[in-house]
């Protein structure tokens, strides 16, 4: 039987100071293929962008991270529900793949991540976050995955031809054309991606892949009542089809209180480990790289056509203290081990468990 | 009344049933073969049949682009053909259709997905002529469940602001093909009376595509109409459909809603192998095609048997006026306005 719980007894019982604590957290972070199943690299496609490739490296660099799995399309115009938008997207990421491939390398499987950590470039996994723009044609998929992509969200916050989305006023499950999405998506190994799908959705979802699936971007919903959060059973059911977990850093998602802060994701990480076992939890920032730029105005006037409802918008500004980007995944480290992770159940949580997901997904090669 | 099929008539009742047909307003609110490829072939066909206005379906499971292209074929049609044709946006100008012998056009979605994922795309539509939106074709759409999808649920948020839009402007809410939850939200949601332009009644023939008892008695208390269908899977099941299981229909609906909410809604229309597979038919639902239209209704030519069989059938004629199109159009002039 797998061990489902953190070990009563802290392994870093021995480490004594906060020097001591930082030290090992450092060595541990710097061991660790450390990945963010759903993150942003600014690299000038966001319109209001203050933040210049230079510094995106830089911090890409203070974060540790080995990969990164970024939404095509998540700028722009019709944003990631338009087809022509998210292929406009892919296109000018490739560009930027052979433009900066001294820092970046693209992963279209498991050991294009181990590579990268080899080599000291970030691995990029592109995604896609909402199917909808598949139309009714199963063949867009083969498309999008010979553009690289290699994580699909079924549904964003609305319903689409495939399923609900999770601030929908209905649940319904999969359609019919929703299971032979499923079935496309595995047969081609792409990582299906369930994190804004509704209940019904997701359950199904994970009933009928016959891969494991992943909610790369999300949190507990026991922990906070929203829409964008998943239930107990909803974690379950994504376990046991050997996926994982991504927790986010957004602070709507992880509590009400008007300033989250690392522990409260570190709350959440403790509440799905002891849910579903550590094995099945990981990273999903839904942050980017760098921090935020964005102004009140500019964010709420990209968030307005995605389908939020009020309760679950992300406010402005949008940072966790002490995890308020992906730079600052170091201090998700250190929070481990504070609360008593051995090192072993650090990293997977860093970046192991998504990428044994990969290798079961997209493949070892 | 002789073999089913051939009731005996009197010259007195067909000489009525000409009368009457003659004078009515005979709309088929359901018309797949009404599109500018097909028209000259099925004009012949629609003034034998005495027909005043026919609902075309200019999309059923298209996006905004394709359907806009299917809008726009109308347009060099119905200039070219101003003699027959004329495009009804009006209750006013399907009668002024019938003064001048013309067919009037009224343009229709058999599906929600033009709308692509935008309510605002309601008006666009709207200002070129559409005026009835059947909110999902058989599968799931944006808006709505289909009536064969695997699951049942309800309108999505974009299926409530797409009615609420609907209602504003006067667009009337088709609910053919409708999954039965969806169809039962929607005419609770819809501030103006619902039509299924063209179904029948589940209890006379047991298809996915019909109504049970309370769909129907549900749009009837809100003012709604129902089209009777000549598709022949969802006339008879067990045996050939004839006109006369057809006026079996009609004669359910009228006992279970009166007749003030029953018309017409035929759906003549002719698909390949290939058109099954794009529409992914489910076979229990829909058999393989050739489709043969029950004998004595399969085409718009033989809709005056209908009139024959509801005079043969004992209905008063001003009852088979409102069912030939009366309805429909009171219910066209309550949603449209004009």
């Amino acid at each position: 039987m797998t061990q489902h719980r953190r070990p009563a007894t802290p392994q870093a019982a021995h480490l004594k100071t906060d020097q001591e604590i930082r030290a090992h957290a450092r060595t541990v972070h710097a061991s660790a293929i450390v990945i963010d199943a759903n993150g942003e690299l600014a690299l000038g496609q966001v319109p209001f962008d203050r933040v210049t490739p230079d510094q995106s490296f830089a911090d890409a660099q203070r974060s540790g991270l080995t990969a990164l799995s970024y939404t095509a399309g998540c700028w722009g115009p019709g944003a990631l529900l338009s087809y022509e938008n998210v292929l406009a997207d892919l296109a000018r990421w490739h560009g930027h793949l052979a433009r900066y491939r001294q820092r970046l390398r693209l992963a279209t499987c498991a050991e294009d991540i181990r590579a990268a950590k080899a080599d000291g470039r970030l691995a990029i996994v592109l995604n896609v976050q909402d199917a909808s723009i598949l139309g009714r044609d199963l063949s867009v998929l083969d498309l999008l995955h010979g553009f690289g992509v290699r994580q699909v969200q079924l549904t964003y916050n609305t319903r689409n031809l495939i399923g609900d989305g999770c601030t929908e006023r209905t649940d319904a499950g999969l359609s019919d054309f929703g299971m032979a999405v499923v079935r496309r998506l595995n047969e081609l190994g792409i990582l299906i991606d369930l994190s804004h799908c509704g209940r019904q959705t997701t359950l199904d979802a994970a009933a009928v892949s016959t891969r494991p699936v992943a909610c790369t971007h999300t949190a507990a919903r026991a922990r906070r009542d929203i829409p964008r959060n998943k239930r107990d059973d909803e974690l379950r059911a994504v376990a046991a089809t050997g996926g994982v977990v991504g927790v986010v850093a957004v602070p709507s998602f992880l509590t009400n209180k008007s300033q989250a802060t690392l522990d409260d994701v570190l709350d959440h990480i403790d509440h799905i480990v002891d849910g579903i076992g550590v094995e099945h939890v990981g990273i999903g920032t839904d942050r980017g790289v760098s921090f935020e730029t964005a102004t009140r105005e500019e964010y709420y006037a990209w968030l307005a056509p995605l389908g939020f409802k009020p309760e679950v918008n992300p406010p402005w500004p949008p940072g966790v203290e002490g995890l308020a980007c992906a730079a600052d995944l170091p201090n998700l480290t250190e929070g481990l081990i504070r609360r008593g992770y051995d090192d072993d159940a650090i990293r997977s949580i860093l970046g192991g468990n998504f990428l044994r997901l990969y290798e079961h997904t997209i493949g070892e090669r | 009344m002789g073999p089913r099929g051939m009731p005996q008539r009197s010259a007195e009742d067909t000489g009525r049933a000409e009368r009457v047909h003659g004078g009515a307003y005979v709309i088929d609110a359901a018309c797949p073969l009404v599109n500018p490829k097909d028209i000259d072939q099925q004009l012949p066909e629609l003034r034998r049949g005495g027909v005043t206005c026919a609902v075309g379906t200019v999309a059923s499971i298209e996006g905004s682009r394709e359907t806009l292209h299917a809008i726009a074929a109308w347009f060099p049609t119905l200039r070219e053909r101003c003699g027959d044709l004329c495009l009804a946006t009006t209750a006013a100008d399907i009668e002024a259709a019938k003064r001048a012998g013309k067919v009037a056009v009224v343009l229709q979605f058999q599906g929600g997905t033009p709308l692509d994922y935008n309510a605002n795309l309601v008006e666009a539509f709207y200002r070129l002529g559409v005026r009835v939106i059947q909110l999902t074709y058989n599968e799931r759409n944006p808006l709505g469940d289909g009536c064969t999808e695997r699951t049942d649920a309800g309108l999505s948020d974009l299926g409530v602001r797409v009615i609420a839009e609907m209602n504003r402007l006067g667009v009337a809410v088709d609910l053919s093909h409708v999954g039965y939850r969806t169809s039962m939200e929607a005419i609770e949601a819809s501030a103006a009376p619902v039509i299924f332009s063209h179904s029948n009644a589940r209890a006379v023939c047991d298809s996915a595509r019909n109504l049970t008892d309370d769909q129907m008695r549900a749009a009837a208390a809100r003012g709604g109409v129902i089209g009777v269908n000549a598709f022949p899977a969802f006339v008879a099941r067990h045996q050939a459909p004839t006109v006369e299981h057809l006026l079996d229909h009609i004669e359910y609906m009228v006992r279970v809603v009166g007749d003030d909410h029953v018309g017409l809604g035929f759906d003549f229309s002719r698909e390949t192998e290939e058109d099954y597979k794009y529409f992914k038919y489910k076979e229990d639902v829909y058999p393989k095609p050739p489709w043969v239209y029950p004998a004595g209704i399969d085409g718009f030519a033989k809709i005056p048997n209908v009139t024959r069989g509801l005079v043969a059938r004992g209905y008063s004629d001003d009852a088979i006026r409102k069912i030939l199109g009366g309805n429909f159009l009171r219910i066209f002039r309550q949603v449209w306005g004009g």
